[in-house]
């Protein structure tokens, strides 16, 4: 099962991980240096790895202003990283419309099991504890009734 | 049949406790009744029919509160004692009023049943408007709650009728203080900004993708909405002329049509009965898909210009249960629930019946049509599924592949619940009046116009469409720099027809908080005046009512039955009746036994079909030396006004209303809106209504719309009342009701006055051509003299996020 | 015989009513299809005159807007587009509409090349916007859809309008004189205030704002302030797509 990551090669055309950066500092009184904001593909399907290539480049990246990385993280200078993703049994509609374009695409289709399923990863930088990635998670981030969340300490 | 519950036998506490496990919320006496029933069966009932009991059952689907009978007492101050019998609360108040009206009002085609009222709005066409609330889902998950709030009221109008095309939405929402301290925010519940920003969301980017233009709304705050934003959602549709009336055949087969089934909102129907604790269940939450529901309408459109279905209903609060339930309720059905289509596996076939799954609709399709109306869902990439067929056997039958797991018979089912006899208690409040003087009234006027309830809604207004459709006349939003409130907004449909339907609201909880009796009658004039200051017409105006309140005791029943006798007198005296309503109970919050309840808060919205969509008239001063006209009189009512509230007091002299009066003011007013073809012609330019913050913050803000300022003398202005009670102070910030401020050119100022002849009304003052904003005191003293792009400043600066 | 256009739907298109009655306004013959009549060869683009995208939320906007009726129209109707072009034919695509038409290659089109070279991301506001705006033309004599406009006051009403080119995109935009309608007042952050291109033949275009919103004067913001023409500022781009099409291709 292959997942494919997507995030904007320049800050400038970033405007969520601005958004998120600003609501932080304003919602929370949280500072950070930097948010990076990456969109998680995870393609609960039979795909080849020609297949995800051809996914990640002409559906799910912008050429203009994406970069991808596929079953890897890009690199990124960050001190935690924390990633959302809907519960099961959510209704993940960007999953689903993602798995309309894979048809087109790739022009086959999918079985009843094999869905496409996405999930948001951020990558902070800053003096940040752990205290305060818990609070960007549960006041910010994500909504613990239909989303669950898991961050991770990266530097040391 | 399998038998899965023990019911026959239980003593009554043992039925209360079946209730409270299984969430029924059902009393003992509708349990006893339940029991009866099955006794008679000689059986015991399944999981199936119990839970599709309770829900339709339910208090948001029967609305037994307000159908039950009353012993209202009143009691005033000096301990005298009025006692009243009520037989049926929605009969006797609100319907009632409809009833009086029915006979003059020939444009009322079909109220208080099917989906949504429905008026006429031109020769081949009726329009249909629905407001509904979605408060306790939005407490746990603003966004998927707002979301899934905007969608159920959309698929009400898409299945009223035979389906109607909506063609716009309005959204009013009650938040907590937006800038509340986190130490003052109780555990576990989210911070009412959060709530604020999500529900702005859900709302918005529903509504947006079904391609609706949101025209009109309010937001308001209050420290009482912390566990409870209340979200009202409504949408207007327009359907032609006799598809009102459906019915399901004998034959017919039941289709469902759109998203798939899952565990979403179990229990909605039953939860939003109880109030939320520490502990609520968060399946109750759904998660909806707009573009499938824009599919769905886009079938269901199509389907019904072909009159390829007998009887058509949304599935809502209690899913496939109530959607058949209510369509098969004068024939019978027979259901095969393992044909639905579902989410994920491992639902349990009662679950599946009672799911709150979005976006699905259920049609009943005549045998000969089956074929072309699976076709068509095809061709739109809609799953449909036929799920069995309407039967003439006054039964409801539901097999789970060889499994029979419901057989009820609807006569049972739809039966009239047992009724209650409420208790209601109202005392009269002992309240005081007492305030500081402003020292300096320019700053009074900042402050007031900065405060949340008051201040600039652009950035959320500006994050709806108000353009889709093509058949936008009055925005949200007008004006030279396109950012002052209209007090109503205005679409046309129809591209071929010169028709216009506008829309607006009343709300002001704060009057409840002295007298519910007079926020009614508030609300109600507020929702008229504010759709007569676009040139809406008098005679063709219909309302709806919203009541959100918390638990039922005695004083918030009381508060409700003096709501609903306002509602019903006020009604019949302004001539506009009531075409749908809804009520929320129970939205309190409870936390270490402490419990937070919201205030009684009452919506009226108001829609008024215009002959003329081009007659409008924008609420922004247009030129300088134009006249500017106050209709109506001020009165000493500072009660629960803005500017108390400032010095956080309520006051004692509320806003009532002089219905006759202003009834009469609004019918000449009508009539002169449709004087003139040209701006130039108009004899009126512009209205903007007084509403919070009195004449002070009306003026200010007709003046940011044309940026033009404006010199008014309040010595000119009508007073009634005690002359000693004459002040500024009340001229300026008191929030009497029915008063508008109207901009008429200098050359049609005879022709303004004759017309208005035998209203109350006087000429304070004219357009200025700079920008500055002159009020002259009664003592001839300037007492305000300020700026209007600071004050405007000021007055965005507050929700600007 | 009279213009004959199609106006594309699908799952979340939104405007489409609007788009096809200025057009029929205009004097054209309007056909409203959805996608899927098209990929299953049940109408043709032979038909037409004209092709119209217009606004809407195709697909929700999920991914990216318009990036999966982009690559409907790229990857599975390629053919029978490439044909419509050669024959002369006119594409005009707004707001969901441009989107869709340069994710799919088919603007600016520089060298006849379908490769994307420019994109429409998120909004610098990280939201959608409902707002009336005033765009000039600035230049791309050659379009077919803006000659002798001078600027269109109409609405914006979307999430992802920002222009975002690559240098040597933007360069060639300047050198083949694409540019035909930039912002006085930048809503969104697009690059240099870019509102609306066109190809180097001048007969596809696309923009960001909505002139079939300004069909009639009433609808204006402003006409309740001045006196103004029934006819709004937006039908004219509309009046010279289909005249184009009576005085070049109707047979």
């Amino acid at each position: 099962m292959h997942r494919i990551e997507v995030f904007f090669a320049d800050p400038k055309n970033d405007a969520e991980s601005f958004s998120v950066k600003k609501d932080i500092l304003s919602e929370l009184e949280i500072q950070t240096d930097s948010v990076k904001v990456i969109k998680c593909y995870y393609l609960n399907a039979e795909l080849s790895l020609e297949d995800t290539e051809n996914l990640a480049k002409n559906l799910f990246a912008d050429p203009i202003v994406q970069n991808y990385s596929i079953d890897s993280e890009a690199k990124t200078e960050a001190d935690w990283k924390i990633e959302v993703k809907l519960n099961s049994g959510v209704t993940d509609n960007e999953g689903n419309t993602a798995m309309l374009g894979a048809k087109d695409l790739l022009k086959r289709n999918f079985s009843e099991n094999e869905e496409i399923r996405t999930s948001k990863k951020y990558f902070l930088k800053g003096n940040l504890d752990e205290e305060k990635i818990k609070r960007i998670c549960k006041e910010l981030l994500a909504n613990e009734v239909v989303e669950s969340f898991e961050y991770k300490k990266l530097s040391e | 049949m399998k038998e899965e519950i023990e019911i026959k036998n239980l003593e009554e506490k043992e039925l209360n406790e079946l209730s409270s496990k299984m969430l029924l919320s059902l009393n003992t006496e509708e349990m006893k009744t339940l029991q009866d029933y099955f006794k008679e069966k000689n059986r015991n009932p399944s999981q199936a029919e119990l839970e599709t009991i309770a829900q339709t059952w339910s208090e948001h689907c029967k609305h037994k509160i307000f159908n039950s009978a009353f012993n209202y007492k009143e009691i005033s101050l000096d301990g005298k004692e009025k006692e009243t019998k009520i037989e049926n609360l929605f009969r006797e108040t609100i319907k009632s009023a409809t009833n009086k009206l029915m006979n003059e009002k020939k444009w009322l085609v079909s109220v208080f049943s099917d989906n949504a009222g429905i008026i006429s709005f031109n020769e081949n066409f009726d329009v249909a408007f629905k407001v509904e609330t979605h408060n306790h889902p939005s407490a746990l998950d603003p966004y998927g709650g707002a979301n899934t709030g905007i969608g159920g009221v959309i698929r009400d109008i898409l299945g009223v009728g035979l389906g109607a095309k909506p063609i716009a939405n309005t959204d009013v929402f009650c938040f907590g203080p937006h800038e509340l301290k986190k130490e003052k925010l109780p555990k576990n519940l989210l911070h009412p900004k959060r709530i604020f920003k999500g529900v702005r969301a859900g709302v918005r980017d529903y509504g947006n993708r079904m391609g609706i233009p949101t025209i009109n709304g309010a937001i308001l705050f209050d420290e009482r909405y912390i566990g409870n934003p209340l979200v009202y959602c409504g949408t207007i549709g327009l359907i032609p002329k006799g598809m009102d009336k459906k019915k399901a055949g004998k034959g017919d087969k039941i289709i469902a049509i759109g998203g798939r089934t899952g565990r979403d909102g179990i229990h909605g129907a039953t939860f939003s009965s109880i109030e939320l604790n520490e502990e609520t269940s968060a399946t109750a939450v759904q998660i909806g898909n707009p573009i499938e529901e824009k599919k769905v309408m886009d079938v269901l459109l199509q389907a019904r210009d072909k009159k390829l279905y007998s009887c058509i209903t949304d599935c809502g609060a209690g899913g496939f249960s109530s959607a058949i339930g209510e369509m098969a309720e004068e024939t019978g059905a027979i259901v095969y629930l393992e044909r639905a289509p579902l989410k994920y596996k491992g639902l349990k076939p009662w679950e599946i019946w009672i799911s709150e799954a979005q976006e699905r609709m259920i049609f009943a399709v005549p045998k000969e049509n089956k074929n072309e109306f699976l076709e068509l869902c095809e061709k739109e990439d809609v799953e449909a599924v036929v799920l069995g067929e309407f039967t003439d056997s006054k039964k409801l039958e539901v097999f789970f592949g060889e499994e029979k797991i419901i057989e009820l018979e609807m006569q049972f089912l739809h039966k009239e619940v047992p009724k209650r006899i409420l208790q209601a208690e109202w005392k009269e409040k002992e309240l005081t009046e007492e305030f500081e003087e402003p020292k300096d009234f320019n700053e009074t006027l900042m402050q007031l116009l900065a405060m949340p309830n008051i201040a600039s809604k652009e950035t959320t207004i500006r994050m709806y469409d108000h353009e889709v459709q093509g058949g936008s006349i009055i925005k949200p939003l007008m004006g030279k720099e396109n950012d002052s409130p209209s007090d109503a907004s205005i679409v046309k449909p129809l591209f071929d027809s010169k028709e216009g339907v506008a829309v607006s609201n009343g709300i002001n909880p704060l009057y409840g908080d002295i007298d519910p009796y007079w926020m009614a009658a508030s609300a109600i004039d507020e929702a008229i005046r504010n759709l007569i200051c676009v040139g809406a017409q008098m005679n063709h105006i219909a309302l709806l009512d919203n009541f959100c309140w918390g638990a039922p005791t005695k004083e918030k029943l009381a508060e409700l039955v003096r709501t609903a006798i306002s509602c019903r007198e006020t009604a019949i005296a302004f001539g506009t009746p009531f075409i749908s309503g809804k009520d929320s109970f129970h939205n309190e919050f409870k936390i270490k036994g402490k419990t937070i309840s919201i205030p009684s808060t009452l919506l009226i919205s108001a829609l008024g079909v215009m002959p003329d969509a081009s007659k409008r008239i924008s609420m922004d001063l247009k030129e300088k030396e134009n006249l500017i006209y106050l209709i109506g009189a001020t009165k000493n009512e500072l009660g629960a006004s803005h500017f108390l509230k400032l010095q956080g007091k309520l006051g004692k002299n509320v806003p009532e209303v002089d219905a006759e009066e202003a009834g009469k003011a609004y019918e000449k007013l009508s009539e002169l809106s449709l004087v003139g073809e040209k701006n130039s012609e108009r004899v009126i330019r512009s209205m903007h209504d007084c509403s919070e913050g009195g004449l002070a913050v009306a003026i200010a803000e007709t003046a940011f719309g044309g940026m033009l300022g404006a010199e008014i003398d309040l010595r000119k202005v009508f007073f009634e009342g005690n002359e000693k009670e004459k002040t500024n102070t009340v001229l300026l910030f008191s929030e009497s009701n029915s008063r508008i401020l109207a901009e008429v050119p200098f050359k049609f100022k005879d022709e303004f006055e004759s017309k208005m002849q035998g209203c109350i009304f006087s000429e304070i003052g004219f357009v200025l051509g700079n920008e500055n904003l002159k009020v002259t005191g009664l003592k001839g003293e300037t007492i305000i003299n300020s700026n209007l792009k600071e004050l405007k400043e000021n007055w965005k600066k507050t929700l600007k996020w | 015989m009279k213009p004959k256009v199609i106006v594309l739907r699908t799952a979340g298109t939104n405007c489409e009513y609007e788009t096809a009655n200025v057009l029929k306004y205009v004097g054209a013959e309007v056909k409203i299809a959805h996608i899927n009549s098209l990929l299953r060869k049940e109408v043709s683009l032979k038909d037409f005159h004209a092709l119209v995208i217009p606004g809407g939320f195709a697909d929700g906007d999920y991914i990216a807007a318009g990036k999966i009726l982009a690559n409907r129209l790229a990857f599975n109707l390629k053919e029978e587009i490439n044909e419509f072009i050669e024959e002369k034919k006119l594409i005009l695509g707004i707001c969901n509409g441009f989107q869709v038409l340069v994710k799919a290659g088919l603007l600016p089109r520089i060298d006849n090349s379908s490769e994307q070279t420019l994109s429409l991301i998120w909004n610098n506001s990280g939201h959608f916007q409902d707002q009336w705006v005033k765009i000039r033309n600035i230049g791309a004599e050659h379009c077919v859809w803006t000659k002798d406009i001078k600027s269109i006051y109409c609405p914006i009403n979307h999430a992802e309008g920002k222009l975002v080119a690559s240098e040597q995109a933007l360069v060639k935009l300047y050198e083949k004189n694409l540019i035909a309608f930039k912002y006085d007042e930048n809503p969104n952050g697009s690059v240099d205030s870019i509102a609306g291109i066109c190809d180097e033949t001048g007969r596809i275009f696309g923009l960001m704002p909505h002139p079939e919103k300004n069909t009639y004067s009433f609808c204006n913001p402003q006409s309740t302030r001045t006196e103004l023409p029934f006819e709004g500022e937006g039908v004219q781009l509309f009046r010279n797509g289909i005249n184009y099409v009576k005085e070049n291709l109707l047979r």
